[in-house]
């Protein structure tokens, strides 16, 4: 079947629960993404969206639930942070995830292929301290593509990425969902869930929303503005966004 | 076991360009030896108390032979230990007080015993659980050794003057008692001439057959003794060696600094590099990633091991070329050696790693493992009783100091060896369990 048109369920999460000691922060979540499919997680901050991508990838176990989806190298984790060697240059940094991932043919070469598609060429022996930190997130998330997974999970990939790589690292996850990968990314930005096909919204630990990211625009958003302070500068989606918030009783 | 390998790999390749860190990997070897060799070489010969407890003096007589044990244990100033006569009641609190690395008693009765040749002595030497009392009683065997020899000696002697007694005759003493031999040799002239007188007056042929089995037998007899004068002492001391001694440093002495360095540096090397190690990889948010399917948690363990391992064996080439140039003896047992540096490695890097997953971050584990190694470096110099004692015996610096003493100058390193080496590998054990077990917190 062509990836492009495999519509099936590549990730199934059902009724997850996890915390960290008596703190719950995720209470029966539900997620499903599609083969091919691009979904944004937004939510407040300490809504529990690292919690679920963690759980999701198979790095934290659930307290309840069952998770079932693609698992080791078939799953691509880009975590926050860096999440890359400083004292190893670009290219000893890919060479080295390659050879962990055991990826078939020369560890070089698909280090070499990776710094093309994250236009990291003139960066290929400076080592990870010395770039900057958009920089470094596109390296970090040249590791995460490496292999071509079929389910790439990436914690605000674009922190830090100025604005004309943000787009192309959109283009090149768009190009992978063509390709039959499913992508699920954290962002706190609408610009950047503008991107996706569907976005989900966790508050409090649970799905405030999952949809599409226009339909979250709030119809009386004019009437919102007039009344004036912050809200005057946000768009519909972000009043709409807004309002789930608070309907979850987030602060 | 390759992404261990990898892992360790690169674990190296970042430490390599880590310019201090580097440098204080070479320096540091070196700043211990002379530390360490300082310390332990300018404290001088150590010390040991004499005691001599039989009210009989301590000058044995065997057959003609006599001589002093006091002179044989003075000797013991040759192989670098200072000997000092005390009373019993202040050796032994000499030795308490750390004052004396070891006490040697003579019990009453010993001289007795001995001069009855009928039966051995024991003699008592007692030291202090510390480095040196190790030192110092490998040194005594070698004086006890010396009035063996002596004593068998004299025995040998005495023993070859009774067979000559035996054959030719004369005055012996035994316990104290003197007896007046006729020997053998008298004897087979006596019956000779008896025999040849017989034979001239006409004797019956049986009564001069009789003589002639006895004359014969005399004579075999004071042959076979003559013969058994030689096997005596080849029996005795079947190899013997002559030791000179040349003037120059206590190579011993450098073998216990040795010991003592190589067991420091690893606790400090393994324990605090290896858990900023792992600790960094958190702090990169990159234990996380390998983690989730790209290592498991044993695997990033074992390369931690690994990395251990090698930092030690490298560190303690350093050392080694330091001490070994003084301590030439110490090649011959290299690859005994290198086990044990391993071995040890191994619970210090575990230590480490568990420091590691326990705290937040590098600087927290870098901090940890320099205040949990620091304390543990002079307890295991002077070495502790009691509780203490049994807690040191716990942690890797003291077990490791045993190990490479016993395989840097132990004639038969072996039973310290598999005590120490089985006590490493088991508390090591612990801690790598733990942490492998707590890994993925650190994602």
């Amino acid at each position: 079947m062509d990836p492009a048109t495999d519509t099936t369920a590549r990730l199934t999460a059902t009724g997850i629960v996890r915390g960290y000691g008596r703190r719950e922060v995720l209470r029966g979540v539900d997620v499903r993404i599609d083969a091919g499919e691009v979904v944004a997680l937004l939510g407040p901050n300490g809504s529990g969206k690292t919690t679920l991508m963690k759980v999701l990838v198979g790095l934290l176990p659930p307290r309840a639930g069952r998770v079932d989806g693609p698992r080791g190298a078939r799953a691509g984790w880009v975590p926050q942070g860096g999440a890359t060697y400083a004292r190893l240059t670009v290219r000893e940094n890919l060479e080295l995830f390659a050879r962990l991932l055991k990826l078939p043919g020369s560890a070089r070469e698909h280090a070499v292929e990776a710094i093309r598609r994250g236009d990291l060429q003139p960066w290929t022996d400076t080592p990870g301290a010395d770039l900057s930190g958009g920089l470094r997130q596109r390296l970090n998330v040249a590791v995460g593509l490496l292999g071509d997974p079929e389910l790439l999970v990436l914690d605000e990939p674009t922190t830090g990425v100025d604005l004309v790589h943000r787009t192309a690292m959109f283009r090149v996850l768009r190009d992978r969902a063509r390709a039959g990968t499913s992508v699920l990314y954290s962002t706190h930005s609408i610009e950047d869930a503008s991107v996706a096909d569907r976005v989900i919204v966790v508050v409090e630990g649970r799905i405030a929303y999952a949809g599409t990211l226009e339909a979250l625009a709030v119809s009386d958003a004019d009437a919102v503005r007039e009344r004036g302070g912050h809200l005057a500068e946000l768009d519909a989606v972000s009043l709409g966004l807004l309002r789930l918030w608070h309907a979850e009783g987030a602060s | 076991m390759i992404k261990p390998l990898l892992l360790a790999r690169k674990d190296v390749r970042m430490l390599a360009r880590t310019r201090g860190l580097l440098a204080l990997l070479v320096l540091y070897p070196l700043v211990v030896a002379l530390i360490v060799g300082g310390v332990l070489l300018d404290q001088g010969p150590p010390t040991i108390a004499f005691v001599n407890e039989d009210l009989t003096g301590d000058a044995v007589k065997i057959g003609d032979s006599e001589f002093r044990i006091s002179d044989y244990v003075k000797q013991a100033e040759k192989n670098g230990v200072d000997v000092i006569e005390m009373s019993r009641e202040h050796a032994e609190r000499a030795l308490d007080d750390g004052q004396v690395a070891g006490v040697l008693v003579i019990p009453g009765g010993t001289v007795a015993k001995l001069n009855t040749q009928l039966s051995g002595a024991d003699l008592k030497f007692m030291v202090g659980d510390n480095p040196l009392g190790s030192v110092v009683a490998q040194r005594m065997k070698g004086v006890i050794y010396n009035i063996n020899l002596r004593i068998s000696d004299a025995l040998i002697d005495a023993n070859r003057d009774y067979l000559d007694k035996l054959v030719s005759g004369g005055e012996v003493s035994v316990e104290g008692e003197d007896f007046d031999l006729y020997g053998l040799s008298p004897i087979e002239e006596d019956l000779q001439e008896a025999r040849d007188q017989l034979e001239e007056s006409g004797a019956d042929e049986d009564l001069l057959d009789r003589l002639d089995r006895a004359i014969e037998f005399a004579h075999d007899a004071g042959s076979a003794i003559g013969l058994a004068d030689n096997a005596l002492e080849a029996t005795a001391a079947p190899v013997r060696i002559k030791v000179e001694r040349a003037e120059g440093k206590s190579p011993l002495l450098t073998a216990q600094a040795l010991g003592f360095a190589l067991a420091v540096s690893i606790a400090f090397v393994c324990v605090v590099l290896v858990g900023a190690s792992l600790a960094a990889e958190k702090d990169d948010a990159v234990l996380g990633r390998l983690l989730r399917g790209l290592a498991r948690p044993w695997q990033v363990m074992a390369g931690k091991l690994m990395l251990g391992a090698l930092l030690a064996v490298v560190f303690c080439a350093g050392l080694f070329v330091v001490f070994g140039v003084l301590e030439p003896q110490a090649w011959t047992r290299l690859p005994l050696l290198l086990g044990a540096v391993i071995v040890s490695s191994l619970v210090c890097s575990a230590i480490g790693a568990l420091i590691a997953v326990l705290v937040r971050d590098a600087r927290t584990a870098t901090l940890v493992g320099i205040l949990l190694v620091l304390p543990l470096a002079p307890l295991a110099l002077v070495g502790t009783d009691g509780l203490v004692g049994a807690i040191e015996h716990l942690l890797p610096v003291a077990p490791s100091r045993e190990l490479f003493n016993a395989v840097l100058f132990e004639t038969n390193p072996w039973d310290v060896v598999v005590e120490q080496g089985t006590r490493l590998l088991l508390i090591a054990a612990a801690p790598a369990i733990v942490a492998t077990r707590m890994l993925r917190r650190l994602a």
